[in-house]
């Protein structure tokens, strides 16, 4: 029960309070960024720049070094978080990489399960049964055995979805996680991260264009543009 | 998220170190105070130890100087009788000689109770003795008669040497003093000078007086040049007496022996006095006196000296010591067990034990308070923090409750309410009932089932079938039904609706609005009912807002009655029911044999999913109803063509059998592939034509099925199982719109004829991993 | 002209001197450090977790099973080199019946441990060094790090400690075989005449007692290290890496790994 509560808190998921990452050349630049992301919520950020993008995702679990200010997940403060609990505390936030992201070292399976066994003692069978669940959901007929490399790139993309939606996080984020074609998994994909942010998911949804997410959005929900200038609010715009 | 979580990143993991530290330190620290005191007592008993046997040592050394002291006294007669009569006997008159010999021998016998008897031996064999007889002295002397025959002479005289009687034996045995070792020896060692010259002989007993005697013996000249031997008889009964009567230490013993064991003095010669005891063959007892056996082996190798003994369990401290006074051969054992010494540390010890078992005693019971008072502590924290938390929980629902959009719009449905319930009393199922303006109804507005996570609605409740469940309703308390079966109200109500959750507990609200009831709240099975009653008010103010606003939409009776009508005359009517088969190719039709029901075990047959975005424009709609006709006549006309079994739509589901019979034909799953084919070339040729984001999928297995014929007169005919649901799940999961994948099982049969693309391997549970193929066209 | 050439010469080759003994240093500490962690992980429980679990399994059959033949083939051929040798010498010093002692102190306690290195290495070690590069060049590395998968945790532990195990099997195996080819060539050539037990048994009368420790322990060691080598030198990479200047840097640093452990173990119990 007290497990539980840490994820139904009133704070925000996510918190950016003027963190200044330490700039290093390339990627973000260091400007102070400042974002709030409540249970539930999506926030969009639009950014054409993919290095920027993921580093942005880095900073937000606490694996780029800030100079000051402070990245909170669900109320923890990364810099004063013990690295265990750090490493847990990432088992929390469910991923999608713009970047090729499973390993070739396994099965897709065990890609997929990777995480969840990792972190939890979720019983083998049981998550086997959610990942088939959702696998089905995004287009697959089951869950993958082969090796990645050898699926479809969408394919590929559908064992992603199912990885970081499976074991229902706290937080996802999501970098350039759909296209609108093909439209039935794009309209699989927003179906989920609604049934997600239902249970009190955040979702921050990183994309280069603006259309992915355009039949998505609602009055409400903060839009950002991420470039070198930082952290730009464009609702209004 | 899930709380099965290996590290929990909100637990600060230096606390559970505080709580295992909490737990062991107190343990930890009373194994340390054992172990000091442990320790400690081991130390001071070693010292101790050491220190007693040193002392006990020293106390055996001088009770040793003691005892050789005793004996040298005991034995000096020896040495200065024998100096006297040295000086004494040497004058020119042998007779003179005798006399002297015999007032010596009476002065000293008559004081000094160990001298036993005395000799005089001269060198012609001439023989004089004096000795005791029952409180009176013999003299005996032994002479040449006139004769020349040897002849004893023995006089007996009381003390002051008044002759009492005499006689005279001749020496028939033929004695000869000069033949006895004590003469020899003596004799021997006439050239050496003070104490070198007495011999001494082996001790041996006197068979006639029970004495075990020693005899000293020295040898000088007598003026008149010839040889007088002079010997002395010690008798050692009263030296072991004395060795008996000592008290060595606690219970220890004290033995005189000769280098071979033979015992001198000691316990062994406690029956000496007896008749027929061999004096002179006593040993040491290796059964009863190991220790002084290895005590005098001991001796043999080191020479003087103490030690320790191990023997029958027990250390006994030792000193050997060579008696330098009679014999060199001599050699004083005195042995004490070590436990008589060290007793006293014993005891010292064992109270040392007592106490510091008290001690241990009194640090684990501190031990003990101190882990029960910091697991006390700790579980208060926790729970305090439960009740933190709790709170906490609360108010995060309460705060969900109250964002929530159109919360008291009875338009908008709210079913965060009912989760909410669940969620805070931890029961199985929420349900929420609204009373119909009639006041005959209960309809069931949400039930949220916690086990499945979904929302149902729908249930009405009459208030004829359930009288006392609506009486309940004016009940202004809450309602706790412990066995909702047993209840009579509640009888029908779960047999209705709880039975087939399986729940037993419930809970009844009745939702009020100024004094009259709207609606029912019901919690089944909870388990969090603390302060729920604040929660349950809450939703209950909630819905009564709702419900009454929503008795106020619905209007009057008059909508009522009409649908009473409605219902009434649809139920009198009586039109003929139609049975909906949904067959646009029907297998009834015509030739084919109508397929008796059953299970086939291999089937071909495809499902065809339509996935369309729903309009409300009428003109899409319209195009949209004639692409379907137009589709759905290309599809019959396909199907007919190649001679298919059946198909048949339900939804934008079209079911395709490629027959239906027990033995499985390879030719029919080719044309059921052909025309899937066909019908997405077909199909996808429509849609071209049409503007419309309508899309279709298909899936293909072989499989079993289940064929049966349900209902009557006329029955349907319809399939399902097994290979229904794999060829769906392929429909649902082609990797993309407008293509057909197949299963393993069908990809088996059609490999030959047809052009196929590997998608991958798939795991399934139940099914293990399958593989799957899109097909891509005819060979 | 001449002498800022020379000067530039001599900067040249002070900087590259200096290049190398950094590098070597800092890779040093690098593995001493990562050895701690290792242990330190190793121990506990919650370390032991499904994936970890099973990567210890796979790189464990992957370094046992796959390295097995190799090393039946190297002990046999080693096994009668050796053998050959000793003969020889011996026969030259009239101490035939040496031959048990010194086949156990030469082949099992110093040859063994640094050819079994030297097979995890080549057909494990290297796998393990493209892979992990592999991994980290791609970014992988960094995106399972953002899924929480502490890659310190998910490859390192679990492989090194693979490797460990592996060396110690496959050392025991090596030792056994070529003890046994020992034997065989010499009961062949006659030299030896007692049974396999009697030649055992003086090879076991010949190791010092210490060496009972101190054997295992260089097997277990040069797996241990060879393991961390690798998978260090394939994390520890910079932008300007490849395979062509990491496959030689890793196989150098392993060689030298194996040969530097064996000599402290040495030292050490030599010490002792």
């Amino acid at each position: 029960m007290a497990e539980k509560t840490i994820s139904q808190q009133f704070g925000p998921v996510l918190e950016l309070i003027e963190a200044r990452p330490v700039f290093d050349e390339s990627g973000l630049t260091a400007a102070r960024y400042n974002l709030s992301l409540g249970p539930g919520e999506c926030v969009f950020i639009e950014c054409r720049d993919e290095t920027q993008r993921s580093q942005f995702t880095d900073l937000c679990v606490g694996l780029l070094p800030i100079g000051d200010g402070k990245v909170k997940c669900l109320g923890l403060d990364w810099q004063q978080l013990e690295e265990r609990r750090a490493w847990a505390l990432r088992g929390r936030i469910g991923r999608f990489f713009s970047t090729n992201s499973l390993i070739d070292l396994y099965g897709t399976h065990i890609n997929i399960l990777w995480p969840r066994m990792h972190h939890t003692r979720t019983p083998t069978k049981q998550l086997v049964a959610e990942a088939v669940r959702l696998g089905i959901r995004f287009g697959l007929p089951g869950l993958p055995t082969q090796v990645p490399s050898r699926l479809s790139v969408l394919d590929r993309r559908r064992a992603e979805y199912v990885r970081a939606f499976l074991g229902g996080p706290d937080l996802l984020l999501l970098e350039d996680p759909v296209a609108l074609d093909p439209k039935e998994l794009y309209e699989a994909f927003l179906s989920e991260l609604t049934a997600a942010r239902e249970k009190g998911c955040a979702v921050l949804w990183l994309a280069s264009d603006r259309s992915v997410w355009r039949d998505y959005w609602q009055d409400g929900m903060q839009i950002f543009r991420l470039g070198d200038d930082g952290l730009i609010d464009m609702r209004g715009v | 998220m899930p709380t099965d979580e290996i590290v929990n990143p909100a637990a600060d993991l230096s606390s559970k170190r505080w709580q295992l530290f909490q737990l062991f330190g107190p343990i930890l620290g009373v194994i340390l105070v054992i172990g000091t005191i442990a320790l400690v007592t081991l130390y001071t008993y070693h010292t101790m130890r050491d220190g007693t046997i040193v002392l006990s040592r020293s106390l055996l050394r001088s009770q040793q100087r003691y005892i050789t002291q005793e004996v040298s006294n005991y034995l000096s007669p020896a040495a200065s009788t024998s100096a006297i009569a040295r000086n004494v006997l040497n004058q020119a008159d042998t007779a003179q000689d005798a006399a002297s010999f015999m007032s010596i021998g009476r002065a000293i016998l008559k004081n000094l109770s160990q001298v036993d008897s005395f000799y005089l031996a001269d060198d012609t064999g001439r023989f004089w003795m004096m000795s005791r007889r029952k409180g009176h002295f013999e003299e005996t002397s032994l002479q040449n008669d006139a004769s020349g025959k040897s002849i004893y002479h023995y006089t007996l005289t009381d003390p002051d040497g008044r002759p009492l009687n005499s006689a005279l034996f001749p020496n028939d045995d033929k004695y000869d003093p000069r033949d006895r070792p004590w003469y020899t020896g003596a004799l021997h060692r006439e050239d050496l000078v003070g104490k070198e010259r007495i011999y001494w002989s082996d001790p041996y007993p006197h068979s006639s007086t029970h004495q075990f005697i020693i005899t000293a013996s020295i040898a000088f000249p007598s003026l008149g040049g010839r040889k007088f031997v002079f010997a002395i008889n010690i008798s050692l009964n009263q030296l072991t007496h004395f060795v008996n009567s000592l008290q060595v230490g606690h219970s220890g013993q004290a033995v005189i022996v000769d280098l071979d064991g033979r015992v001198i003095a000691g316990h062994n010669m406690a029956a000496l006095e007896t008749p027929g005891f061999d004096a002179a063959n006593v040993h040491l007892n290796p059964d009863t006196q190991p220790v002084f056996l290895r005590a005098l082996n001991i001796f043999r190798i080191r020479g003087d000296g103490a030690g320790v003994v191990h023997a029958r369990g027990k250390d006994y401290v030792t000193i050997a010591s060579a008696m330098p006074l009679a014999k060199q051969s001599w050699v004083l054992l005195l042995n004490a067990p070590e436990s008589d010494f060290v007793s006293f540390t014993r005891k010292i010890q064992e109270q040392t034990i007592y106490f510091s078992l008290l001690i241990v005693g009194l640090a684990s019971l501190l031990a003990f308070g101190l882990i029960y008072q910091g697991r006390r502590v700790s579980r208060l924290q926790s729970s305090l923090r439960f009740v933190g938390d709790e709170q906490h929980h609360e108010n995060t629902l309460l705060l969900k409750v109250a964002n929530t959009p159109g919360l008291l719009n009875p338009q908008q449905e709210i079913p965060v309410l009912s989760e909410v319930l669940v969620e805070r009393s931890g029961s199985r199922r929420v349900s929420l009932w609204r009373l119909l303006p009639d006041n005959e109804r209960l309809l069931c507005e949400d039930m949220f089932d916690a086990g499945r996570d979904a929302h149902a609605a729908g249930v009405e409740l009459h208030k004829s079938s359930y009288p006392a469940l609506f009486e309940c309703l004016s009940e202004t308390h809450i309602l706790d039904i412990p066995d909702a079966e047993a209840d009579e109200r509640f009888q029908g109500f779960y047999r209705l609706v709880m039975q087939s959750l399986g729940s037993r507990r419930l809970l009844f609200w009745s939702i009020m609005e100024q004094h009259h009831p709207v609606g029912a709240l019901m919690i089944e099975d909870p388990v969090n009912l603390e302060g729920i009653d604040r929660f349950v008010a809450l939703a209950s103010a909630v819905l009564s807002v709702r419900f009454t606003q929503q008795q106020k939409e619905e209007g009057s009776v008059e909508d009522l009655s009409l649908l009473k009508e409605n219902t009434g005359a649809n139920s009198q009517r009586g039109e003929k029911l139609r049975v909906l088969k949904g067959f646009l190719v029907n297998p009834e039709d015509g030739k084919k044999a109508v397929p008796e029901a059953g299970l086939y075990p291999r089937v071909p047959l495809m499902v065809l999913e339509f996935e369309e975005a729903y309009t409300s424009n009428t003109e899409v709609a319209k195009q949209m109803l004639k692409l379907v006709a137009d589709l759905s006549g290309k599809i019959k006309k396909i199907a007919q063509e190649s001679g298919l079994f059946s198909v048949q739509a339900s939804g934008n589901r079209v079911v395709i059998l490629g027959s239906c019979s027990q033995t499985f034909n390879t030719g029919d799953a080719l044309r059921l592939a052909d025309a899937a084919i066909t019908i997405r070339e077909a199909c996808l040729a429509a849609l071209t034509g049409v503007k419309t984001r309508l899309t279709f999928r298909i899936g293909l297995d072989v499989g079993p099925v289940i064929a049966a014929h349900l209902g009557m007169d006329p029955d349907v005919f319809n399939v399902w199982g097994e290979g229904l649901s794999v060829a769906e799940l392929l429909a649902q999961s082609t990797p993309d719109g407008g293509q057909i994948q197949v299963s393993e099982q069908a990809y088996q049969g059609l490999r030959g004829y047809f052009l196929f693309r590997p998608r991958g391997d798939f795991y399934l549970p139940g099914s293990g991993v399958t593989r799957s193929y899109v097909l891509a066209g005819r060979r | 002209m001449k002498t800022p050439s020379r000067f530039t010469i001599i900067h040249r080759f002070v900087a590259f001197l200096g290049h190398i003994v950094r590098s070597y240093l800092r890779f040093l500490l690098l593995m001493i450090g990562a050895s701690w962690g290792v242990f330190n992980e190793g121990m506990l429980p919650s370390t032991w977790r499904r994936p970890v679990r099973y990567e210890f399994w796979r790189s464990l059959r992957q370094v046992a099973g796959g390295g097995l033949l190799s090393v039946i083939v190297v002990a046999i051929i080693t096994g009668f080199g050796i053998v050959a040798q000793a003969v020889f010498w011996l026969g030259f010093a009239g101490m035939n019946q040496m031959i048990g002692s010194v086949l156990s102190t030469v082949l099992v306690s110093e040859i063994a441990p640094v050819l079994v290195g030297v097979i995890l290495l080549g057909r494990a070690g290297m796998l393990m060094l493209a892979e992990m590069s592999d991994l980290t060049m791609r970014g992988q590395m960094r995106t399972l790090s953002g899924l929480g998968i502490d890659p310190f945790l998910g490859f390192v532990v679990p492989r090194t400690l693979a490797m460990m195990l592996g060396g110690f099997t496959l050392g025991t195996f090596f030792s056994l075989i070529a003890l046994a080819m020992g034997y065989v060539v010499c009961w062949v050539k006659g030299i030896v005449t007692v049974s396999i037990w009697s030649f055992m048994f003086q090879v076991v009368n010949s190791v010092h007692p210490l060496d009972y420790f101190g054997i295992p322990l260089k097997f277990l060691s040069s797996g241990f290290v060879v393991g961390l080598c690798c998978c260090l030198s394939g994390m520890d990479i910079t932008t300007d890496d490849n395979m062509a200047t990491l496959i030689p840097r890793g196989f150098s640093r392993g060689i030298l790994s194996i040969l530097i452990i064996n000599v402290v173990v040495d030292i050490v119990l030599g010490s002792i």
